[in-house]
C-alpha cells in the first residue's frame, strides 16, 4: 500500500473514477448499441438507450461484403510487422552491441526520430507518385513496404532498448565457447529478447490495423484496400447505414481490444518510444 | 571488438539503413524536385522555378489550415493535459485504499480511447452527434436545450474535433502522468503531510516540480499527434463543413489527390516538414526528451 499524494477525499476520488469510466464506456457502448438496432429505429426520437428490436442483420451484411477488407488489412499488418522485424530486430542488436561512428548514430537517431514524428501525408505524396510509376500503387506490397517505413523506426527504438537490458557478458561468454557472432545473435541475444520482441510485434500489428491514411491514398479498389478505408468508405457510399457502419467499427475494434489485454505493460511504453527512453 | 565484427556489425544494420535509404531518402528527394516543377491534372509540366514554393507561403487555403490547426492543439491540449493530471492523482491517492486489481481493471478501460481505431472513433461521435436522434440531443434536450447541428456548422464542427480529442487523448496523459508519479518515492509527500501543508500546497510545490518531466513528455507528443490529426476528423467531418476542420494534413491530402497539384503539396509539405523538425529538434535539444546514447 502506497500513502497518498493528497488530492482530495474519498468522496472526490469515488465520485472522479465513476465520470471517468463512465465518459470512456458510454461511446462505445453507443457505437455496440447502434450496430444492433435496425436504421429505422436509430433514426427516431427521442433515441433508445437500449435496443427495443434487436438484430444482428448489420454484422451479418459486414462480414458478407467485408470479409475482404479484413483479408488486406491481415495481410498488411503481418506483412509489415514480419518486414519490420527482421530488419529492424537486426539493426537494434548491431546498434546495442557494436560502436559506430558517433555520427552515423546521431544520423540514425535523427532520421528514427523524424520518421516517427512527421505526419503520414509528407511521405504519401512523393509515394504515391513513386508507386505509380513502378507498379506498386493499389497493391499489398506497397502498402506493407509503406508500413514498414512506419513500422521500423518505432521496432528498431524499442528492441534497441530491450537488447541494452540484456548484459553483454551473456554474448561475450558463449563468444569465448566457441560461438560465432550469428550463433550468439540466434541463440543467446533472440530467445532473451523474446518477450520483448513480442511485444513490439503487437504494438506494430495494431499500429497498422489501425492507421487509415496510408491505405486511403495508396489503394483504389479491393485489391488492397485495407478495413479503415472500407469504413470511411461507407459515409460516402451508403449515407444511411448507420448500423452497418456500427457495426463495421465494432468489428474493427475487436482484434485490437484482445490484444491490448495482453501487452498492458508495455503500452505506455510503446506510445511513448521515441520520447523517453 | 575482433577483427569479424568489424566487417560484420555492418551487416546487422545494412538492411535497415537500405530500407530507410529507400522508403524515406528517396521519396523525399523526389518531392523536393518535384516541389520545383509545374503540374498539370497530375502530369509534370515544365520546370517552375520558386513559383510553387512562392505559391506555398501565400496559398490561403495551407495557412488557413496551419492557423487552425494551431488553434485546435492551443485549445485542446491544455484542456487535456489539466484532466489528464487531475485524474492521475486520484489514481494515485485511490491506491492507497483499493485492491491494485480493480485498479488494474478500471485503467484497462480508461486506457480504451487512444487504442481503439481513430477511424471507429470518428465514427462513434458522428452517431453521438448526430442531429435529433444522436445521444448528444438528446442529453441537451432532457436539459431542455434546443438540438444542435453539431456538425452542420463551422464552430460546432471544430467543437465536436475537440471533444472527440479530449476523450482520445486525456486517457493518454493519464498513462504517462500516472507512471511519473508510480516513479515517485512516498517520502515527499509524508514530509510535506508531516510539515503541515495544505492539499493545494503539496500539489503545487511538491507534486508539480516532480512531475516535471513526465508533463514534458506529455506536451512533446501531444503537440507533435496534434499536428498530425487526420484519421478521426476524416471519418467524422472530412474536414467540412467547408474548410472548417481541414487541418494541416486533411489540406495536404486534397493539394495533392483532390486537385492533382503535386508541385504546389510538395512545397507544403516541405514547410511542414521543417516546421516539425525543428519542434522535434527543439525537443531534443531541451533534453530529457529524446534519445542519448
Amino acid at each position: 500500500m502506497r500513502s497518498a499524494v493528497g488530492f482530495g477525499g474519498r468522496k472526490w476520488h469515488g465520485f472522479v473514477l465513476a465520470l471517468a469510466l463512465m465518459w470512456t464506456l458510454v461511446p462505445i457502448y453507443w457505437l455496440v448499441t447502434t450496430a444492433l438496432k435496425p436504421n429505422t429505429e436509430i433514426l427516431s426520437f427521442p433515441p433508445t438507450l437500449w435496443p427495443k428490436e434487436w438484430t444482428l442483420a448489420s454484422f451479418s451484411f459486414v462480414l458478407h461484403h467485408y470479409a475482404g477488407y479484413f483479408a488486406n488489412s491481415v495481410t498488411v499488418a503481418f506483412g509489415s510487422t514480419l518486414l519490420s522485424l527482421i530488419v529492424g530486430v537486426m539493426a537494434a542488436y548491431g546498434l546495442s552491441r557494436f560502436r559506430f561512428p558517433r555520427g552515423l548514430v546521431t544520423v540514425i537517431w535523427l532520421v528514427v526520430l523524424s520518421i516517427r514524428m512527421m505526419m503520414p501525408i509528407v511521405f504519401i505524396i512523393p509515394l504515391y507518385q513513386i508507386f505509380q510509376s513502378i507498379g506498386l500503387y493499389n497493391t499489398r506490397t506497397g502498402l506493407i513496404l509503406a508500413y514498414t517505413l512506419v513500422n521500423l523506426p518505432f521496432v528498431i527504438w524499442m528492441m534497441t532498448s530491450f537488447f541494452r537490458e540484456i548484459p553483454k557478458a551473456l554474448d561475450e561468454a558463449a563468444m569465448v565457447d566457441g560461438a560465432s557472432r550469428w550463433r550468439v545473435f540466434f541463440s543467446v541475444a533472440l530467445p532473451l529478447a523474446a518477450p520483448g520482441i513480442a511485444s513490439v510485434a503487437i504494438l506494430a500489428m495494431v499500429m497498422t490495423w489501425n492507421d487509415l491514411v496510408f491505405g486511403l491514398f495508396l489503394s483504389s479498389d479491393m485489391q488492397a484496400m485495407t478495413l479503415p478505408v472500407g469504413i470511411v468508405g461507407f459515409i460516402t457510399q451508403y449515407q444511411t447505414m448507420w448500423s452497418e457502419m456500427a457495426a463495421a467499427g465494432s468489428l474493427a475494434i475487436v482484434p485490437v481490444l484482445v490484444f491490448t489485454l495482453f501487452i498492458q505493460k508495455y503500452i505506455v511504453r510503446g506510445m511513448t518510444a521515441g520520447a523517453v527512453k | 571488438m575482433s577483427k569479424e565484427d568489424r566487417l560484420l556489425k555492418w551487416v546487422f544494420v545494412l538492411p535497415a539503413l537500405i530500407v530507410i535509404a529507400g522508403l524515406m531518402a528517396y521519396p523525399i528527394l523526389y518531392a523536393f524536385g518535384t516541389s520545383f516543377t509545374t503540374y498539370l491534372f497530375g502530369k509534370p509540366a515544365s520546370p517552375a522555378g520558386l513559383l510553387n514554393w512562392q505559391y506555398a507561403m501565400e496559398d490561403p487555403l495551407f495557412l488557413h489550415s496551419v492557423g487552425i490547426t494551431l488553434g485546435y492543439a492551443v485549445i485542446a491540449i491544455p484542456i487535456e493535459l489539466a484532466l489528464g493530471v487531475g485524474l492521475a492523482l486520484v489514481f494515485r491517492d485511490l491506491e492507497s485504499y483499493v485492491p491494485p486489481k480493480w485498479l488494474g481493471v478500471a485503467r484497462a478501460v480508461i486506457i480504451l480511447p487512444f487504442v481503439i481505431m481513430p477511424t471507429v472513433t470518428g465514427i462513434i461521435w458522428r452517431l453521438i452527434l448526430m442531429p435529433q436522434a444522436g445521444l448528444a440531443d438528446y442529453l441537451f434536450s432532457l436539459v431542455h436545450l434546443q438540438p444542435v447541428d453539431w456538425l452542420g456548422n463551422g464552430i460546432g464542427a471544430m467543437a465536436s474535433v475537440i471533444l472527440m480529442d479530449i476523450w482520445m487523448w486525456v486517457p493518454f496523459v493519464f498513462v504517462i502522468v500516472f507512471a511519473g508519479l508510480e516513479a515517485l518515492s512516498d517520502e515527499p509527500f509524508e514530509a510535506a503531510k508531516v510539515d503541515g501543508a495544505t492539499q493545494w500546497q503539496t500539489f503545487w510545490h511538491v507534486t508539480l516540480p516532480l512531475l516535471k518531466p513526465a508533463l514534458l513528455v506529455a506536451v512533446s507528443l501531444r503537440t507533435i499527434d496534434a499536428l498530425r490529426i487526420f484519421d478521426q476528423v476524416y471519418a467524422m467531418t472530412q474536414g467540412g463543413p467547408g474548410d472548417a476542420t481541414t487541418f494541416v494534413s486533411i489540406q495536404l491530402s486534397k493539394t495533392a489527390f483532390s486537385n492533382l497539384d503535386f508541385g504546389v503539396a510538395s512545397a507544403e509539405l516541405f514547410l511542414v516538414y521543417v516546421i516539425m523538425l525543428l519542434l522535434v529538434g527543439g525537443y531534443y535539444f531541451v533534453g530529457k526528451v529524446g534519445y542519448r546514447a
